[in-house]
């Protein structure tokens, strides 16, 4: 039996003090002691919540979750292990079990389901550039089979000082196309309809994930998927949150297949966001149909070879 | 929804290379704790671990981080007689692991040139490009629980028609950074690892790889596959306690077990085999019995359980994969191992571990669970049924 998955909230990490919900579970002390990542996906995750309408309730919910996606994770934190164990070899302090502690990629659930009392689904997807919008494909099939009734999905990635090194040394192969490192995070809240005082903003109808290195194989697949799913090509508003590495996803080619309308991203503007990006397209195509209502997709391309599409409409369609 | 057959098994731990020394380690109830090799561990309280005595190198070539090498042989031993099954848009990856080609991040960190083999998900690229998987290619990371999470994730895509095929798995290897991070949290046993024993004081680190092919019944039967168990339930859940202590009561644990029972259309009173994570921590082997205990109640007293962390060391992501494994051997055999390290059982963990020598059970069991519990408060359960 599958089910309808609706978004009752979407995100982001850095809305900053004017946002709408705060999120108030979240033990401030706490905040302040785990890692960029762990940090971004707790401040996403929890405003989405709050924003959801989600209480916490007063033991673990067995029927909530949580699925974080990332592409650098917790690798800030794996840095500073590294590192100590590096000047331990020459002398120095020892490496910090509280450092360490933070050195595995799903401390964000952990740190949201501690925050929230989620107890059902708790998984970390570390599958590079795709990773958020994985998150929220893995989270709404969790809700679309019954095993969860509410996840929140995360897309994160830090830009963490600390990062840039890595970063710097990992663009290399994608030349002078590889844009800034960003980071970000945002979640969206998804879960099936009708639990009391939500209000739903989208619905998820379809979504997809391939593995293809060819880019213009690579988008014609991506075209051929939308098609079969009878989505209104030519018109579809598309969502293209990551910078386009390798041409799979220039708007030029895209509009010459008849695959877009209006064309969004990249987001954030300036820079790429890596794992949170999925993400981050994702609130941006909820905020897109809330203004003109409609479907709108969201397509990643990891010019590695995986590539994920997120189909969303209005909540009533 | 549709069934999940398992019709490969790839293993790599400490007993060496393949399914076979890896059983046969098991039943003769040994332990392959040595003397640390791979770096110096005299900064460190514990001095053992259990490393691969032998990794091979990659047939092609392209491939020198260690952790992804073991991830090849034993994807290389899953696919065996089922090469080329792979190849095309209905299949998939999914592969778990807690740090991937750390080893690669850490020379780069050293001075060495950056390559990919830092990346998480690199290895999940290289096996779809060799194997030609066109469909979902995935790389899950939950810490201890990672393996298993993998082949929840591909399962899902099965039962639910997204696929038709998928290896699925995981893998890490040991390294001083897992290994200077444990002794930290003086986490590590100084002598023998006893999982559930009374006397237990501490885990001891492996690596190694697990991995499992799922094909749906029909492409199974398509191929003439003959299934070697059906993976009929998997569950994750979170202890929502503590951001790394586990919850005492083992709560998080009996959530993720009651789901894939649920998932599975299985009693609790249809199992009769649990491969356990028993790390041998006094934290964790006492909440694993307690979690245990709220969902079998007092039948857990005469419920073989096994751990292989004795034996072969904690595997970290690999660890539910290599142990989803040994789940379907007992269901093919009906044969327990016996868990290395156990000799004294602990009031607080009332439960029949198998040990000293071998045991056949008088019937073989319907259902298996596979159990494991991450760091982070994460747990995953396998529920597996005899072909």
């Amino acid at each position: 039996m599958t089910r309808r998955v609706v978004v009752t909230a979407a995100a982001r990490a850095d809305e900053g003090p004017g946002a709408s919900a705060d999120p108030s579970p979240v033990d401030l002390a706490r905040l302040r002691r785990v890692d960029h990542y762990a940090r971004t996906a707790l401040l996403a995750g929890a405003r989405a919540l709050a924003r959801a309408g989600v209480s916490r309730p007063a033991s673990p919910d067995a029927d909530a979750g949580v699925v974080v996606g990332s592409a650098w994770g917790c690798r800030g934190s794996i840095l500073s292990h590294a590192r100590s164990l590096l000047r331990g070899a020459e002398g120095a302090d020892p490496p910090s079990p509280a450092v360490f502690a933070q050195t595995v990629h799903n401390s964000a659930c952990g740190e949201l389901a501690v925050a929230w009392n989620l107890g059902g689904v708790s998984e970390a997807i570390l599958s590079g550039p795709t990773a958020g919008l994985e998150a929220i494909l893995s989270a709404s099939d969790r809700v679309r089979a019954g095993s969860a009734a509410l996840v929140v999905a995360v897309g994160v990635d830090g830009a963490d000082p600390a990062l840039l090194p890595a970063w710097e040394a990992a663009r290399r192969r994608f030349g002078a196309r590889a844009p800034t490192f960003a980071g970000g995070g945002a979640a969206l809240v998804l879960e099936r309809p009708g639990r009391p005082g939500a209000a739903p903003l989208a619905a998820v109808a379809d979504g997809t994930l391939l593995f293809e290195p060819d880019p213009v194989r690579a988008r014609e697949r991506l075209a051929a998927w939308l098609r079969a799913a009878g989505h209104p090509l030519g018109t579809l508003p598309l969502v293209l949150p990551s910078p386009d590495l390798d041409g799979c996803l220039d708007p030029g080619p895209l509009r010459r297949a008849g695959l877009a309308g209006e064309i969004l991203g990249p987001e954030p503007p300036d820079g790429d966001a890596f794992g949170a990006a999925g993400a981050l397209g994702a609130v941006r195509a909820v905020e897109r149909i809330g203004r003109g209502g409609g479907a709108c997709a969201v397509l990643v391309r990891d010019p590695e070879g995986p590539a994920a599409a997120l189909v969303l409409t209005a909540a009533g369609g | 929804m549709r069934s999940v057959a398992v019709t490969g098994l790839g293993v790599v731990s400490a007993f060496g290379v393949g399914v076979e020394p890896f059983r046969a380690g098991l039943l003769a109830n040994a332990s392959a704790f040595a003397p640390a090799r791979l770096f110096d561990p005299s900064p460190y309280l514990a001095r053992q671990a259990c490393e691969v005595p032998s990794v091979p190198p990659d047939p092609l070539g392209e491939v020198t981080e260690r952790a992804h090498r073991l991830l090849l042989a034993a994807a290389g031993e899953a696919l065996d007689g089922a090469e080329g099954t792979l190849a095309g848009e209905r299949s998939a990856i999914v592969l778990g692991t807690t740090l991937g080609g750390n080893r690669a991040f850490t020379a780069w960190l050293a001075g060495e040139p950056w390559t990919d083999a830092s990346e998480l998900s690199s290895p999940a690229r290289l096996l779809a490009r060799r194997t030609g998987v066109a469909g979902p290619v995935q790389t899950v990371s939950v810490a201890c629980a990672s393996g298993a999470a993998a082949i929840a994730q591909a399962a899902g895509w099965i039962r639910s028609g997204r696929v038709d095929r998928a290896l699925a798995g995981g893998f890490d290897a040991l390294s001083e950074f897992v290994f200077s991070g444990f002794d930290s949290l003086r986490a590590l046993s100084p002598g023998t690892v006893r999982p559930f024993d009374v006397r237990r004081d501490g885990l001891g680190l492996g690596e190694g790889a697990g991995c499992l092919l799922l094909e749906s019944a029909e492409a199974a039967a398509a191929r003439g596959a003959r299934p070697l168990a059906w993976l009929r339930g998997a569950a994750s859940a979170a202890d929502a306690f503590h951001p790394t202590r586990p919850s005492p009561e083992g709560s998080g644990l009996a959530r993720a077990l009651a789901a894939a029972l649920r998932d599975a259309g299985a009693e609790p009173s249809a199992v009769g085999f649990v491969s356990a994570h028993g790390t041998a921590t006094r934290l964790n082997d006492r909440m694993e019995a307690l979690g245990l205990a709220s969902v079998f109640g007092e039948r857990l007293r005469s419920l073989p359980v096994h751990s292989v962390k004795g034996a072969i060391g904690h595997t970290l992501g690999a660890a539910g994969a290599i142990e989803a494994a040994l789940t379907v051997l007992v269901l093919s055999t009906g044969i327990v191992p016996p868990t290395a390290g156990f000799e004294e059982p602990d009031p607080e963990c009332p439960l029949d571990v198998v040990a000293g020598a071998p045991r056949t059970l008088e019937a073989v069991p319907r259902f298996a669970a596979s159990t494991s519990s991450a760091f982070a408060g994460t747990n995953a359960v396998l529920v597996l049924e005899r072909a």
